[in-house]
């Protein structure tokens, strides 16, 4: 699916390389690995916030 | 053994735990066979420098959250820093997009130059108060890791390499990326946060154990 729009994005756009995207299927089973803290420091991805996450925010996905 | 890492220059728990995962590796004893690939995050992408904006005011206002929950958030970073030996200098610091930066970290990544990019533009943010989204800025930086001068003010003009970044991104998010630093390891494990050393010392032993048993 992703494929299929990035393809689209490069035809939209001429000028555009076109970009090797065989990795995107070899990362899909990823095992996430917890943590023995309670939280996690990062910064989330959809707030651009940064500090402590609970760690349960992970184990939720 | 293969570690990816999305991250943005402007990340502070990316900064810190990447050096967190430079004194395990340099305890690990095969560290010469680590290899180490970044990839694009963009923390803020709509952000404008303001000048004479201090960093605290700035982040408030980009993320509406009251300017004490900011000072106190950065406050946490900086005792974090603290204790990682990690300089941060938030007085100093400019809050900013890091788009064009990002456009120009592609280019240097495909030109064997993205590690020494992305770890130039980490200290030029956090410990020399430089604007990342001002192109003579990212000229200037660019050519100090050895960046064409001429071929990086085409790429800030005519954004070649976004589909590279728009890449990056999307892999982000179908792998599930919620917080950066996001480190993938051989393409099997992952882990996102400024975890302690001796938890991605941990990490690179399982993961190489794992590799040597195969």
């Amino acid at each position: 699916m992703l494929n299929d729009k990035e393809k689209m994005v490069s035809d939209g756009n001429k000028e555009v390389r076109k970009v090797q995207l065989t990795e995107l299927k070899m990362i899909q089973d990823l095992t996430i690995l917890g943590s023995d803290d309670s939280a996690d420091f990062f910064c989330d991805v959809n707030t651009g916030i940064c500090g402590p996450v609970p760690e349960k925010k992970e184990e939720e996905k | 053994m293969k570690i990816t890492i999305w991250s943005d220059f402007v990340c502070p728990f990316c900064y810190i735990g990447e050096s967190h995962l430079e004194e395990a590796l340099k305890k690990f004893e095969h560290a010469d066979e680590v290899e180490i690939e970044y990839k694009s995050f963009l923390l803020s992408p709509e952000s404008q420098y303001t000048p004479g904006k201090n960093y605290y005011q700035a982040f408030a206002d980009e993320k509406g959250v009251p300017l004490e929950q900011a000072k106190a958030m950065m406050g946490q970073v900086l005792d974090m820093a603290k204790q990682s030996s990690v300089s941060i200098n938030y007085d100093i610091a400019k809050f900013t997009n890091t788009v064009d930066a990002h456009h120009v970290f592609q280019y240097a990544k495909a030109e064997g130059k993205g590690n020494e990019f992305f770890k130039r533009f980490y200290d030029a943010h956090f410990n020399e108060g430089e604007v990342l989204s001002d192109n003579e800025t990212i000229v200037r930086l660019a050519k100090e890791v050895g960046l064409d001068e001429v071929k990086v003010r085409n790429i800030i003009e005519t954004k070649e390499y976004s589909n590279e970044l728009t890449h990056d991104l999307a892999e982000s998010r179908q792998v599930g990326v919620q917080g950066v630093p996001f480190f993938v390891f051989d393409n099997k494990y992952a882990l996102s946060g400024a975890r302690p050393a001796e938890y991605f010392t941990q990490v690179l032993e399982k993961v190489w154990e794992e590799k040597e048993s195969k």
